[in-house]
């Protein structure tokens, strides 16, 4: 028996496997860290906005304020609501951050080198990564509406309402953008988009149209302000979440976190080559998850700005945004690529 | 007369003066020194009037009306002038007003602000006077006194004491007493309510309480049987943080006529009792041969099952219930209807005052058919004839009105009796008489009377005529000149003047404590009043003064076994729907014996301790031993209360909604100003939960559904229209009872008792400044016996009887008669009662020998 | 449109922009401490007498004009001639901050100027009973207070002399 185990430990499929727990171990644990640095980055980047310096009394900087935060929704009264639906209200904190870690799974990552050994950051590559990744995004939908629904509150419920129609709508924005970066690499596999922006160009001026559109509807898919309408404290008193606290109500804001970085991470793949240094730069001692790493940042630090910048949008103008510009403007530019491609100039 | 008072007419009486008219007319003046108890004085100058067609300005308040007169009183130059009074006043004033406790209630601060007096053109230094304290209960600050001489006035008008006068000339005038010796007058308080800044100050009350955090609610007092109306001023803490829920001072109410804005020492210090430290708080059950805290459905459960189990053991007739007469009536109609309805027993008592047995007789009589008049007739009589009571110290409010009518009224005060009090000094006529004697003298005027009578033919319809007449065949002028020690002619002289005399009004007090006094002396009264109403046409011209707050009211309420509410038994049970017990009387007396024989063997006493409050109570401390179960509902620990089974705290009068009803039928409801203490409650709250626990349908939500089920039986009670004047009545045949215990041997004094102006009941004793007036009983001896006796004055004295002792101040009084000491009553620690026999079955008056002797 | 559209977004964007490489207003506040203008109202204290008595003496204008009933004073009166001239002093005196509004009204209606208001604000404190401020505090308080926190010569006169010095 153990020496069947040892055999199968060291064999091929053995290795494999403790390879990918090892690997799913770091990004994992790396997704996590990311999050919960995003939300003191979050803070501290809205203070700046704000004239502010903000959280900045645990650790030097305020940089052990997360672990704070963590300590304090762990430590806070876990209250489920006396006539809430209790198995659906516990489920759906779940629901609303499995999927987004999930999605880390077929980002790539790119290598990393350690010393003559190459570890590969991506999980798993699947050639239809990109269908994976809206699976699982509108999959993030479920704990939203799932804990508006089980709260038992009409905060709760107009929240989860809001979150169901504002991602439909927006759902097929997305993925009607990045039809054209599909038709042009000609892969649904993001490694495979990966590599031809890194044998070619980046895609962001040929699909800038895309690349707009792609950038909105994922604010909107990420509930993230001006399109934070789901939670919007200011008239729903938080929404879904509002019956929601300790450790609860973190996975619910885990899940937000997470699904941000993972979508920064996929829409710097998308469209500006993951890894790849920008403008050609022959910088090959900055290994190329870096790069892919400072594009995100990018990306997370643009949405704080627009978020500190723009008010929460009205449901109506989201909708019809939606519906009567961001999407036309999608089908446009899946018109625009077709004529490009046959014209030879993709 | 009609005048014009800034251009509004107004037609009033002629004397009026025009500071009356102007309020008839509801134009107002402004005063300082003006009261309208007092003579006019003039002296502030505040209520300067411009009259047309006269150079110099005229005080409204001493000016009379004229017909025809203009008169203005809001003009420039008026205003002018008062605006500069004020400066003048306040040049001297001191402006302490943040520890002045007239600030807020002051007139000279009411009028600084109304006419915007904010700088003076005048200046010299203010009067730096020290305070005067070494009197009780008051104290004077001559600094603050701008000299409107209300006080003094009060003192000697209204009061007629002349305790304080003016001393001193110009800036170092003053208002004292004479050599600046501590004050030593009955401290009614009139004083310190008159003066209209802070120069006289009630020391319990002085800085501690803002006049304007107070709230003001209209009361009865709680003491004696006048019922005068008081003003409450007490803290809401629901309206000033300021202060604590607390009773801070009591205020005569001069809207009240029957007072007139005046009151007396119980009234004004009196009320210290409702804070007092020594208050029961908790109910207490006695478990074992302790007395443990409980709380009130186990105390209330405690208290019905052993009553129901002595009733179910010897009968229901084994229980008995005793009542308070500062009892509300409201408690007295629930006791009544618990004890008659939940436990089948008639065996009720209202002892203290009217009960007691001498009085019953005649009390009966006197509440079914006679009439006791208002104060209102005191003022309007021409002869007032008060034989063997002493109404300026038992009811000091009647008292002034007694006064007043003698001094100014121009009625003739005829005062027999064998002390020589404040009223001798302003009796036309002051007749000293043996005590114990007012009987004789009282049947042998009404013989006299019946004579006159008959020659007018005003005798039809009166009852028991020949009877009466028979007994007092043999009563000759000579025989009572001999019983009463007064001379043939004084008394064919008074009985003259008696006929003469318009308006006669007879002034009885009856109080539980005096021992002169049997059914004798109540029937004559009554038999005389009787007679003087044939004679002069009117109602039986009388004033019955009861003892205390609701003497008369609980007996209203059938507090009394033989008295049901409303008098008839019928009625009672038709709106009781329930077999009432039959009637026996069933006096204290009776009671006691009945206890003693063991036939009693469960009582509920409410409110009071009959060790101290009734004759023969140190009987009554070893009867109470003997009972098989004893509840005492009460707010003092008393002897009684220690000897309980079940003790419910009760509340004062200041926490409970009630009413009294006064020796003439006035009703006096109150409402709570303050919180009960700890966890007392009321007690018709408390009797309500007994009366559940009996089976016994208590459905009275407040007091006024209760009031409502009294109304029915008792038809306007709370309105005062229940006074029925029945014109007839009856005479009771008189007979000489005498003394059940006389003086001889070894006890060669008999003792008189009454009510102090300090003390009366249990509440007093507990007030702390009236207690500290009178720690101890002032004996009274006649200056003679103190010769005899080589006793002086401040002399420490101790007074024994047969059955107890007490030790008390002597005070040598010229005048009484010798062989007489006088003892006031309810003194706390030196209970007179301990020393008073038992009533006497017959109703004869029980007398009480003693000895008096010093102590080293 | 759509470009007017887009450049008022970017303008929206360049403003935050801006804002976040400015100068930061935070103040640090245990550490730094805001300096109140003089007429600043904040805490109660009760100013010292000349000879070290008290200048209360329990008349309760405080009381009467405070409009949330927040004052609280029990009178008495005492024996101790230098700490109490005029006899009549503050048993018990306590003012629930919580319910405070900080008007003021109470040291303008002293005609002791006896209770004025500090200009400290620092009031955060763990149980509602330390909100209460007894009159021992109120007394501290006045000791302890430095010319900077009193407020200057402002306070140390009155606002406003109704009875004069």
């Amino acid at each position: 028996m153990i020496e069947q185990l040892k055999t199968f430990i060291t064999g091929e499929l053995g290795i494999a496997i403790g390879i990918g727990l090892l690997k799913s171990l770091i990004v994992v644990v790396g997704a996590l860290l990311l999050v919960a640095y995003a939300t003191l980055a979050e803070r501290k980047i809205w203070s700046w906005f704000q004239s502010r310096i903000g959280p900045n009394r645990v650790g030097p900087w305020g940089l052990l304020q997360p672990i704070a935060d963590g300590i304090k929704f762990l430590m806070k009264e876990d209250i489920i609501p006396r006539n809430a639906d209790k198995p659906l209200y516990i489920l759906a904190p779940f629901l609303a951050m499995l999927p987004a870690l999930l999605i880390f799974a077929v980002i790539p990552f790119g290598e990393l080198r350690l010393g003559g050994y190459v570890l590969d950051l991506q999980i798993v590559e699947v050639n239809i990564g990109v269908l994976y990744i809206f699976a699982l995004s509108s999959l993030g939908v479920y704990g939203i509406v799932l804990g508006g629904w089980a709260s038992n509150n009409k905060y709760s419920l107009l929240g989860g309402l809001r979150a169901a129609s504002q991602m439909i709508s927006y759902e097929l924005v997305l993925g009607l953008s990045i039809i054209g970066v599909v038709m042009t690499t000609g892969t649904l596999s993001l490694r495979g988009i990966v590599d031809w922006q890194q044998q070619r160009y980046i895609l962001l001026l040929p699909q800038f149209l895309g690349f707009v559109c792609f950038l909105i509807a994922m604010v909107a898919e990420l509930n993230r302000g001006p399109f934070d309408l789901p939670e919007a404290e200011t008239e729903l008193t938080g929404g879904y979440h509002t019956e929601y606290s300790s450790m609860k109500f973190a996975m619910f804001f885990m899940g937000e976190y997470a699904a941000m970085i993972g979508g920064s991470a996929i829409i710097s793949c998308l469209f500006l080559g993951g890894g790849k240094a920008p403008f050609g730069w022959q910088l090959s001692f900055v290994p190329g998850p870096a790069w892919l790493f400072l594009k995100m940042m990018a990306f997370i630090f643009f949405f704080m700005w627009i978020k500190a910048t723009f008010p929460r949008v009205r449901y109506d103008q989201l909708m019809s945004f939606g519906w009567k510009f961001l999407l036309p403007l999608a089908l446009f530019n899946v018109l625009l690529t077709g004529v490009l491609i046959s014209a030879g100039v993709l | 007369m009609k005048l014009t008072i800034e251009s509004k007419k107004v037609e009033i009486e002629p004397g009026a003066t025009i500071l009356q008219a102007a309020e008839k007319a509801g134009v107002y003046v402004p005063t300082l020194c003006h009261d309208k108890r007092l003579k006019a004085y003039g002296s502030c100058r505040m209520c300067l009037v411009e009259v047309a067609g006269s150079r110099k300005l005229l005080t409204a308040c001493s000016t009379p009306a004229a017909d025809g007169m203009v008169v203005s009183v809001n003009t420039e130059r008026l205003n002018e002038i008062r605006r500069r009074l004020l400066e003048l006043l306040l040049v001297h004033h001191p402006l302490d007003c943040p520890v002045c406790d007239a600030s807020g209630a002051c007139r000279l601060q009411d009028m600084t602000f109304e006419y915007g007096v904010t700088s003076g053109d005048f200046s010299d230094k203010r009067k730096d006077i020290p305070v005067v304290t070494n009197s009780p209960m008051i104290e004077r600050n001559m600094g603050r006194c701008i000299f409107c001489g209300k006080c003094v006035r009060v003192c000697d008008e209204v009061k007629g004491v002349r305790a304080i006068g003016y001393s001193g000339r110009g800036f170092e005038g003053s208002v004292g007493t004479a050599f600046g010796v501590p004050m030593d007058c009955e401290f009614c308080g009139n004083c310190v309510a008159s003066c209209p800044v802070g120069a006289l100050t009630s020391k319990p009350f002085k800085n501690k309480a803002r006049p304007f955090f107070l709230s003001e609610e209209t009361s009865v007092c709680s003491y004696c049987g006048t019922g005068c109306r008081l003003k409450l001023d007490y803290s809401d803490p629901e309206q000033h943080s300021f202060l604590q829920g607390k009773l801070w001072r009591t205020r005569p109410d001069d809207q009240d006529e029957l007072t007139a804005g005046s009151f007396c020492g119980r009234g004004a210090f009196g009320y210290e009792y409702v804070h007092s430290a020594d208050r029961l708080r908790s109910p207490y059950v006695k478990r074992g041969r302790k007395q443990e805290q409980s709380d009130w459905p186990r105390a209330l459960d405690a208290a019905a099952d052993g009553l129901r189990e002595v009733a179910s053991r010897y009968g229901s007739a084994a229980v008995a219930g005793i009542i308070s007469s500062q009892a509300t009536n409201e408690e007295s109609y629930l006791l009544s209807k618990l004890m008659r309805v939940g436990l089948g027993s008639g065996m009720i008592c209202a002892p203290a005052g009217l009960g007691e047995l001498a009085w019953r007789e005649a009390a009966f009589e006197i509440l079914a058919g006679l009439p006791t008049a208002a104060a209102g007739e005191i003022t309007a009589a021409d002869l007032l004839l008060t034989v063997e009571s002493d109404l300026s110290e038992s009811h000091p409010v009647l008292g002034i009105r007694v006064l007043q009518a003698a001094r100014y009224g121009g009625a003739r005060l005829i005062y027999a009796s064998a002390r020589e009090t404040k009223l001798s000094h302003y009796a036309a006529s002051d007749l000293r008489i043996k005590p114990g004697s007012g009987a004789v003298l009282m049947a042998y005027l009404g013989r006299c009377l019946l004579e006159k009578v008959k020659r007018r033919g005003g005798l039809k319809g009166l009852l028991g005529l020949g009877e009466f007449t028979s007994s007092v065949r043999k009563l000759t002028a000579g025989k009572t000149a001999r019983a009463t020690g007064i001379s043939v002619g004084e008394l064919t002289d008074l009985a003259d003047q008696l006929d003469a005399a318009k308006k006669p009004l007879l002034l009885i007090s009856h109080l539980a404590h005096e021992t002169q006094k049997g059914s004798d002396y109540a029937r004559a009264a009554a038999n005389l009043a009787y007679l003087l109403a044939r004679l002069k046409g009117c109602d039986p011209p009388v004033v019955f003064a009861s003892e205390f707050s609701n003497s008369r009211g609980v007996l209203d309420m059938g507090g009394d076994r033989s008295l049901y509410p409303g008098g008839n038994l019928e009625e009672v049970e038709k709106i009781w729907d329930v077999k009432v017990p039959g009637a026996t009387g069933l006096a204290a007396a009776e009671l006691l014996e009945k206890i003693e024989a063991g036939q009693i063997k469960a009582l509920y006493i409410a409110g009071l301790d009959p060790a101290t409050q009734l004759l023969g109570g140190a009987r009554w401390g070893k009867a109470l031993r003997k009972l098989d179960f004893l509840v005492v509902q009460d707010i003092f620990a008393t002897e009684a209360s220690r000897a309980a089974a079940v003790v419910l705290p009760g509340v004062s009068w200041a926490e409970k909604e009630g009413s009294y009803t006064n020796f003439s039928g006035r009703v006096g409801t109150f409402k709570p100003v303050v919180k009960p203490l700890g966890l007392a409650r009321t007690e018709w709250q408390v009797m309500m939960g007994l009366m559940e626990r009996f089976g016994v349908a208590a459905n009275y939500p407040d007091l006024a559904a209760l009031r409502c089920e009294i109304e029915k039986l008792l038809p306007g009670y709370f309105s005062g229209k229940t006074r029925n004047n029945k014109p007839g009545g009856t005479l009771m045949p008189f007979v000489t009872k005498g003394l059940v215990e006389k003086p001889g041997g070894k006890y060669r004094f008999l003792m008189l008792s009454g009510n102090s102006l300090f003390q009366l009941g249990s509440y007093s004793g507990h007030s702390a400044a009236l207690s500290e007036r009178m720690p101890r009983p002032v004996v009274e001896m006649s200056g003679r016996d103190a010769v005899r006796l080589k006793l002086a004055n401040d002399d420490l004295v101790e007074v024994v009887s047969r059955r107890g002792k007490l030790r008390g101040k002597l005070k040598v009084v010229e005048g009484n008669i010798s062989g007489v000491v006088y003892v006031p009553a309810y003194v706390p620690g030196a209970a007179a009662a301990a020393l008073l026999p038992a009533p006497d079955s017959k109703g004869r008056a029980v007398g009480c020998a003693v000895a008096v002797r010093k102590v080293r | 449109m759509i470009v007017r559209h887009i450049t008022a977004l970017l303008k929206g964007l360049s403003i935050t922009l801006k804002e976040f490489f400015s100068r930061k207003s935070t103040q640090q506040y245990p550490e730094e401490k805001r300096q109140p203008y003089a007429a600043y109202r904040g805490i109660h204290y009760f100013r010292p007498g000349e000879n070290g008595e008290e200048r209360c003496v329990a008349c309760g204008l405080c009381a009467a004009v405070c409009p949330n009933h927040c004052i609280f004073i029990e009178a008495a009166e005492s024996e101790d001639e230098l700490k109490h001239p005029e006899r009549q002093y503050a048993e018990i005196y306590s003012i629930m901050l919580e319910r405070c509004l900080f008007c003021g009204y109470c040291e303008e209606a002293c005609p002791k100027q006896a209770i004025a208001l500090s200009r400290r604000y620092d009031m955060a404190v763990n149980t509602r009973n330390q909100m209460i401020y007894t009159k021992d505090k109120l007394l501290a308080e006045g000791l302890e207070l430095d010319e900077e926190s009193v407020g200057g010569e402002i306070k140390k006169t009155g606002r406003r002399s109704l009875w004069g010095a």
